[in-house]
């Protein structure tokens, strides 16, 4: 694996790990621990402390630490001082990165055991603050810094969820306290009645008293009648099962909820002991810890168990439990509620899901931008030593090996981004049948299953972006592939439709492209067929679900249509319906080679020197002049220069994304402002953004994605070229 | 840091008695012992003399040991100190409660010497807090005790205790420096542990992790991978964690079990990032060179001199993996780390270092090279 590959994936790889961190748990200390020690760890930092500042507190204090302890922070000298620069760091809202060479390094850097070479501090909002330091000032570079002030801004977003769990756990406290109350008066009703029993059978001498008693007992029994009924009322409604066990385990109280809960009436269980329910998964080893709190005479609260409902599914159970003890203080039960919380362990699960994914593709499309603008350097080179050399000599098919790897690379990007779902597609008319036949055959590679392809002559051509459209062709492939373990023959079929009035199809009337792809394996049962393209559902064992799902998103997004016809043992058929393009073939998709010179003035923008030099390099080669631009205000200048000196450039070359500066989205706004004729050519290595899928709409002439070859660049200007009013 | 380091082949229980008499000599302020596994040592029978001893001693069982640059199956390596030293036995990592003792770590102590049951679990809560409350330009350095053919057996021992399942740290107030390195070569990834229980790797890409692991390492070695020639087949290929500064942690995968998960030397945390990587014997020896380059340069700088005495803490999965070979790597590391320098160790499953600027890491698959004098 190439070195340049191996460093940006392992950036990738920690950029993941501290996203996941992030969000983690939502006890703010506990998060935020987890978050400094995996910043540090996998950053190789020398310590670490992340400051925080309450909404009514004036000073910054560290509430979680990695390579120091909190108290050995809190005797360090110079904190106050410290607390100062953390507001004005507040005030700029922006990072602060301070080596020891600096005069101000001892103020930012408190710690002090001989290795402090660099201190960063990140703020996050208003409320908090990491701070770092290195022994190494090497590691903390752009890429770090943009990395951590990415992940502060995800952080901040995870404080505040955190802080809203503690608002809703203290409210659910103060709740409880007063359901206990509740509880605690009906109890001494229920133990005053006993009394006046006992006093009306103790004496028939003391009738006299006993009705002056009884009348006011009359009275007594009225009020608990009422407590007892808003008792019963509250054990109903509550949602909630409440129930008393004796001293070993045994229901003597049943409240009917738990029906609602397990599936049994309340006097199926009284009697029964309550592991007796448990999953016997877990049966033994829930059983004696219960018991140990039971030897101990103990509260508990909050003990989440599996529980087998009576109908078989597994139900999760968050119990809390009071002991009941006798007047000698022996036990004589437990009394305590259980509530139903599989749904919300379910809940937090796909939360926990999503946020992987969400972190995940955050990050990638922040690196796959890097490491194409790498790989545009490489690629854009290669192309170019190519031109020097002739195809029948060693050295050329030597480059054009080193072409396909650096190719290979650019679909690593690719395979990164899967994770991320994300993407507008960017689209280009072109002739699906090859496309199907590659993404089949790669999907199919090392497999004992054998493909037919069945591609109709004359197929209509497509608008669609290649990339997404062949993730999907794979993504079928491969389920169909997994749904036959012992082999078989998987039918792959496209072929021109026309939708009308009598299909009864989702979709517009017009030319479509359908894709059909069968399977001769065990098939989809028919109460999953509804759920199969939600996000999570699966039926492989270890499946994330997201398969289907994102290839319905990327078909959506395409205009188009998915269906699937399953039966169990028959084996499964999807089909894929794609809108036909009126469109021709675009240049850039003829077979050919060929290298499309041309001439005049072209400005190249972007802030990478890389792609400065290799992008002029390939330019003069393609015959044309080049000048430079590091981001938009620059462009422009040079724009107008040019323009007023009557040597106006042709085209603009403009990267979409400069990091701090003006990118190509904001100077193409003011570029046609300057010239509405303007040609612009949008470039990135990937974004989210919809400018590079709609740049039309932006007021960009065409699209080129970075890593690039001289044939693509050189057919890209010639098309944009040719309706310029400067040619 | 060391005051003499002696070898004794372990066959007669009367050797033991000289070969404890002459470690102690001359003040020598603790004794750290390497056992070589096919040694008879028999604890019941020497913690007599133990006992009769007037300074700290400890140590450990190790699949092989390293004594003037040669490996020996049998045999005992003696390490007598001559700095003050403080001991802190952990008996059972699992039950560890994250503190140690007031004064175990002193304004004074300069270095750490780890030596902890390479097959229990629970082994990161144990180095985070070493990590919380090392100091000043601490070093750490240490490597774990056991048998790639027993799990269970005991395997550290000290004067009162032989015991499995725990660590013994010494704290030092002498220097060591510090060189780490492993030399293997990624190859494939970045993958997800998308399904981690402690060492135990279930699932991979949310993949079963034994499908997913052996796709790749056929298709590298062209060998069908089984559960039977599991080991033998994925020494070559272990996991690496990644971290920021083009440094990769090993993972070894060990054996593979009925439900398709594979058994790694130590725990990874879920859902973190893993390369496959690839071992080269060259790289390898190579990179073993380094580590002592590494420690020596270290040690001149702050020392001003020459070191004497290199304690080798080397992972048994390297000396599987080169074979014939290791005596290669030996003879690297004695070539970088100086040919006044004796070079001792043990074979270890797992190791603990840190050259003190970052966390302290538990290694794999990789040599650790504590110089001192």
């Amino acid at each position: 694996m190439e070195k340049q590959n191996t460093s940006i994936i392992q950036k990738l790889g920690v950029s993941y790990e501290c996203a996941l961190a992030i969000g983690n748990s939502l006890d703010l200390a506990e998060m935020f621990h987890e978050v400094i020690h995996t910043i540090v760890h996998k950053t190789n930092a020398h310590r670490g402390i992340i400051w925080f500042r309450g909404e009514k507190e004036k000073d910054f204090r560290p509430i979680a630490s990695a390579g120091i302890r909190i108290k050995d922070v809190l005797v360090q000298k110079g904190i106050s001082s410290l607390n100062k620069r953390f507001k004005q760091i507040l005030k700029r809202q922006q990072f602060v990165l301070v080596n020891k060479d600096e005069k101000d390094f001892l103020r930012y850097c408190t710690i002090l055991t001989g290795k402090e070479e660099s201190v960063l501090i990140i703020p996050i909002k208003n409320i908090a603050m990491i701070h770092l330091i290195y022994a190494s000032r090497e590691i903390v570079n752009k890429g770090l810094v943009n990395l951590l002030s990415a992940l502060s801004q995800k952080l901040s977003v995870a404080i505040d969820a955190c802080l809203a769990h503690k608002r809703v756990v203290e409210e659910i406290c103060v709740r409880e306290k007063a359901e206990e109350q509740l509880k605690k008066k009906t109890e001494q009703f229920i133990s005053s009645q006993k009394e006046i029993k006992r006093l009306f059978a103790e004496s028939e001498e003391s009738r006299k008293a006993l009705l002056s008693i009884l009348e006011d007992a009359t009275e007594t029994q009225n009020a608990l009648q009422k407590s007892e009924k808003r008792f019963r009322d509250v054990a109903v409604n509550t949602g909630d099962w409440i129930w008393e066990t004796d001293e070993k385990g045994r229901y003597t109280y049943c409240s009917p909820v738990v029906k609602q809960v397990l599936g049994y009436e309340y006097n199926e269980v009284l009697g029964k002991y309550f592991y007796d329910f448990f999953h016997p998964d877990e049966r033994e080893e829930l059983k004696k810890a219960a018991f140990e709190v039971f030897k101990k005479k103990e509260a508990f609260k909050n003990f989440i168990n599996q529980n087998v409902h009576k109908n078989g599914h597994t139900v999760i159970l968050e119990t809390s439990g009071i002991p009941m003890l006798d007047d000698k203080g022996n036990l004589v039960g437990y009394r305590g509620v259980d509530r139903d919380i599989t749904e919300r362990r379910k809940m937090e699960e796909e939360v926990l899901k999503a946020q992987k994914l969400e972190s995940l593709g955050f990050l990638a499309g922040g690196i796959a931008h890097d490491f194409n603008n790498i790989l545009t350097a490489i690629l854009g080179n290669i192309s170019l030593v190519k031109m020097y050399v002739k195809p029948e000599e060693e050295v050329f098919e030597i480059l054009t090996e080193a072409e396909k790897a650096s190719l290979r690379a650019k679909d690593l990007t690719q395979q990164l981004l899967i994770f991320s779902r994300g993407g507008e597609p960017i689209k280009k008319t072109t002739s699906i049948g090859r496309m199907i036949k590659d993404s089949t055959s790669l999907a199919l590679t090392g497999s004992n299953v054998r493909c037919k392809f069945s591609i109709a002559e004359g197929l209509w051509l497509v608008n669609i972006d290649e990339g997404q459209i062949s993730q999907v062709i794979s993504n079928l492939i491969i389920n169909a592939n997994q749904a036959m373990p012992e082999g078989g023959t998987i039918e792959v079929k496209a072929e021109n439709i026309i939708v009308g009035k009598e299909q009864i199809l989702p979709l517009q009337d017009g030319k479509y492209i359908k894709i059909s792809i069968k399977d001769q394996g065990i098939g989809i049962p028919k109460e999953h067929l509804p759920k199969i393209f939600d996000p999570y559902f699966t039926t492989k064992q270890k499946g994330s679900g997201l398969g289907l799902a994102s290839t319905y998103s990327i078909i959506k997004k395409h205009d188009g249509y998915i269906t699937v016809e399953s039966g169990v043992g028959v084996g499964t058929t999807f089909h894929i319906y794609l809108p036909a393009s009126e469109e021709k073939i675009t240049i850039s998709e003829r077979e050919t080679e060929e290298l499309t010179k041309g001439e005049g003035k072209i400005l190249l923008m972007d802030d990478e020197d890389i792609v400065l030099k290799v992008g002029g390099r390939l330019l003069k080669h393609l015959g044309y002049e080049v000048e430079f631009a590091r981001d938009g205000t620059e462009a422009i200048a040079l724009y107008k220069k040019a323009k007023e000196s009557g040597q106006p450039f042709y085209a603009v070359i403009l990267d979409l994304i400069v990091p701090g500066s003006m990118g190509g989205k904001e100077a193409i706004k003011k570029l046609i402002k300057v010239d509405s004729e303007v040609k612009a050519i949008v470039s990135s290595g990937y974004s989210n953004d919809p400018v590079m899928a709609d740049y039309r709409k932006y007021g960009f002439s065409e699209v080129i994605t970075k890593p690039y070859k001289i044939e693509e660049l050189g057919q890209v200007l010639y098309r944009v070229i040719k309706e310029s009013k400067y040619k | 840091m060391f005051q003499k380091v002696k070898f004794y082949d372990g066959k007669e229980l009367k050797g033991w008695q000289p070969f404890l008499d002459e470690l102690s000599k001359d003040s020598a302020t603790g004794i750290l012992l390497f056992v070589a596994e096919e040694t008879p040592f028999d604890y019941k029978q020497i913690q007599p003399l133990l006992k009769e001893m007037k300074i700290e001693v400890w140590g450990g069982i190790f699949p092989a040991v390293i004594y003037d640059g040669s490996l020996h199956k049998q045999g005992v390596v003696g390490c007598a100190l001559k700095s003050p030293i403080s001991i802190e036995v952990i008996k059972s990592l699992s039950k560890f409660s994250g503190s140690f003792t007031e004064d175990f770590i002193s304004k004074n102590t300069e270095s750490l010497l780890i030596l902890n049951d390479g097959w229990a679990d629970n082994i990161p809560p144990l180095i985070e807090t070493l990590y919380e409350i090392s100091h000043k330009e601490m070093t750490f350095i240490g490597g774990g005790a056991g048998s790639l053919k027993n799990m269970t057996d005991h395997r550290l021992f000290t004067r009162n205790d032989f015991f499995a399942g725990g660590a013994i740290i010494a704290a030092v107030e002498d220097y060591i420096a510090i060189g780490i390195n492993h030399g293997w070569q990624p190859i494939h990834g970045p993958v997800i542990a998308s399904n981690v229980s402690g060492r135990i790797l279930k699932s991979i890409n949310w993949e079963p992790a034994f499908k997913y692991y052996k796709n790749i390492v056929e298709k590298d070695t062209g060998i069908k991978l089984t559960a039977d020639n599991f080991l033998e087949v994925a020494e070559s290929h272990p996991f690496g964690l990644l971290k920021y500064d083009n440094e990769i942690i090993l993972r070894v995968p060990i054996r593979v079990d009925a439900e398709n998960n594979i058994l790694l030397g130590s725990e990874v945390p879920e859902n973190s990032m893993l390369m496959i990587t690839k071992g080269y014997p060259q790289k390898l020896i190579d990179a073993a060179g380094m580590a002592a380059e590494q420690s020596r340069t270290a040690f001149e700088s702050k020392k001003k001199k020459s070191p004497t005495k290199a304690l080798i803490i080397d992972c048994i999965t390297r000396a599987l993996f080169l074979e014939d070979r290791f005596e290669d790597e030996l003879k690297s590391i004695e070539e970088k780390a100086g040919d006044s320098t004796l070079l001792f160790g043990f074979l270890s499953l797992g190791e603990v270092a840190s050259t003190g600027d970052k966390y302290i890491e538990l290694h794999n698959k990789a040599v650790v090279i504590g110089i001192g004098e």
